[in-house]
């Protein structure tokens, strides 16, 4: 009898474990049978599918069957190219293209607004300024901040070296636009009328447009060429 | 307890933590997407999504010179093939405003110059051969890449600036016909050289609410449309501006964009999807994009599905200009969410609302200026 309830203890418990790894074996066989579809894809493509089914407006069933189109088309290109892959170079300097682009003759002194390389949650620009000095292109960009209605500033960005950046307004007073620049000093007028002045060497708000500052001591320019061929 | 008892215990107990360390929880369904599923009871881990463990470095293109582009792809080779296992990221290259001119339609880049689309490819593909390359003997890690524009025209007093050149929604719809077309042929070339094993090409566009029209962004969406023959995705990586959010619906987007604008250019239209700026720290970039997935669902849309997220965390680090102070110098609030901050912010946000939910976001980037 005592047997019997051992006995019994154990094959309920073999039966547990049994049901526990079936489980674990369960939970990880989509892992194989999908090997070939590349799992983010077939996780989008999925639910792609799954609105599709809950849509009934046309024009967004379209859509939808269009998103998964390309996913589809760009799976397929993917495996494609896996199945008969070239052979890489080893030598990455080698594979370097030897010519750069000639740039078109850029514009200068005070231009249009265009967008500088941030977003207009940073600032919105009224107007730029661009000029070469000392070797570098620096270009500045006056407006006011995406952050806060009343912040005026400016935007320096000096291309080739990690330097530069944004300068607020010392006395807040809407957005800022330049009117005009002398060498590296730019002269600019909030929304209200009011003047302000810009070194760009010195990388800050100045009180007119003779005042001298130290100007700021420039990094080296950026090494891009990664073998030295230019 | 008998010994035969304890040792069985103990085996039992053994089995069930291995059995957790090996399984996935999400077991039941084998869609991740998923978001409410049901757990096998008792023992199994249900651990929260993670953010991807590495972002891509998107750039603003200051350059659009092929030696630099294929430096800037052979940096983001050479990071994942340092890393361990296969890597999977999107990276966009910024190329600056829409342009055309002679003929030609280009951007206006950043350095201050035009460059046409014939430039724009030749920078493209050497980025992603330089990527392809460096990337050396990891075979499979991937990146998506995402040659961009914007929607930006200078405006004064409602007009278009006679320094602008993006103002009218037949130039709109040309410019993103040629954009779709550019696109197409830099991934042509990536196909056809055999790097498509690693490199995807779409096309995408920094679309601000601030920066032009509803009716010119969404002709230059549908000059795309018309022209990406079905293959190409159009990534918006851009911001909803002034968009509602939970605690503050009543007011339409910025800039008199609608809703069902919004909608259009995040998801609506055939090829996009949208990478959006989840730049606040104060989470409300997240909100205004999860609402407008919100909305589309209670008006007869789908929801939208968030592929990535973009913040611009190094591009603060580098230039500044992110953070509010309030006048004892103290922090305020910033657009300098981290990656994984504007990663978290999004799918917390998403899953306020089961019509909306994802169970994760499978990328996220940060965009930098590139010196």
């Amino acid at each position: 009898m005592e047997n019997q309830k051992k006995y019994r203890t154990i094959i309920i418990l073999i039966g547990i474990i049994i049901v526990l790894m079936s489980t674990v074996f369960v939970a990880n066989a989509r892992n194989v049978t999908n090997e070939v579809i590349d799992p983010q894809i077939k996780n989008q493509l999925d639910a792609l599918s799954i609105e599709l089914e809950s849509i009934s407006d046309l024009e967004q069933q379209k859509s939808l069957q269009e998103k998964m189109n390309i996913l589809q088309y760009q799976e397929e290109v993917r495996v494609a190219a896996k199945e008969n892959p070239p052979q890489k170079p080893t030598n990455i300097c080698a594979a370097m293209p030897k010519s750069s682009s000639p740039e078109g003759v850029r514009p200068t002194g005070i231009l249009p607004g265009a967008p500088g390389p941030f977003s207009s949650q940073i600032l919105q620009v009224e107007n730029q300024w661009q000029e070469q000095i000392e070797g570098y292109w620096m270009h500045v960009y006056a407006g006011i901040s995406g952050l806060d209605d009343n912040l005026g500033g400016v935007m320096l960005w000096i291309e080739d070296v990690e330097s530069g950046g944004f300068f607020a307004d010392p006395q807040p007073d809407g957005a800022l636009r330049i009117i005009s620049a002398v060498g590296s000093r730019l002269e600019l007028q909030s929304v209200s009328g009011n003047f302000r002045y810009f070194d760009v060497l010195a990388q800050q708000f100045v009180t007119d447009m003779t005042t001298e500052v130290t100007k700021v001591d420039l990094p080296a320019p950026f090494a891009f060429d990664i073998c030295g061929q230019n | 307890m008998n010994k035969i008892y304890r040792v069985l215990l103990s085996i039992f107990i053994i089995t069930c933590l291995v059995g957790v360390l090996f399984s996935n929880a999400t077991v039941v369904s084998s869609n991740d997407e998923l978001s409410y599923k049901s757990y096998l009871p008792l023992i199994l881990k249900n651990p929260p999504p993670q953010p991807p463990t590495t972002y891509g470095v998107s750039r603003y293109m200051n350059t659009v010179d092929p030696v630099k582009s294929y430096t800037y792809g052979c940096l983001a080779g050479t990071a994942d093939l340092q890393l361990p296992g296969k890597q999977d990221k999107i990276i966009i290259l910024a190329y600056g405003q829409p342009w055309g001119q002679n003929g030609q339609y280009g951007v206006w880049y950043y350095s201050g110059t035009f460059a046409s689309t014939a430039v724009i490819a030749e920078s493209a593909k050497q980025f992603a051969y330089g990527y392809w390359v460096c990337t050396g003997s990891d075979t499979e890690s991937t990146i998506e890449l995402v040659i961009g524009t914007s929607n930006f025209a200078r405006y004064e007093n409602g007009v278009c600036t006679s320094g602008s050149w993006f103002c009218t929604t037949a130039i709109a719809y040309e410019h993103g016909k040629y954009w779709a077309l550019m696109v197409k042929e830099v991934s042509d070339w990536v196909v056809k050289n055999g790097y498509s094993s690693q490199v995807s090409i779409a096309g995408g566009n920094d679309i601000e609410f601030l920066w032009n029209t509803p009716a010119i962004t969404k002709a230059w969406v549908q000059g795309y449309d018309a022209f990406d023959e079905n293959k190409y995705k159009l990534y918006n990586f851009g911001s909803c501006d002034a968009c509602p959010y939970v605690g503050s619906t009543w007011h339409p987007p910025a800039n008199n964009w609608t809703m069902s604008d919004a909608y259009y250019v995040a998801w609506g239209a055939p090829p996009v999807w949208p990478i959006p700026e989840i730049y606040l720290t104060t989470g409300k970039n997240a909100k205004e994009w999860a609402y407008l997935s919100y909305w589309g669902t209670i008006n007869n849309r789908s929801k939208i599905q968030f592929p990535g997220t973009l913040t611009q965390w190094q591009a603060c680090l580098q230039r500044g200009g992110c953070v509010v102070y309030d006048t004892n110098g103290n922090i305020l609030y910033g657009s300098n969410n981290t990656p994984e901050q504007g990663w978290q912010q999004l799918l917390n946000e998403i899953n306020r609302w089961p019509a909306t939910a994802q169970s994760t976001i499978r990328w996220m980037t940060d965009i930098r200026w590139s010196p």
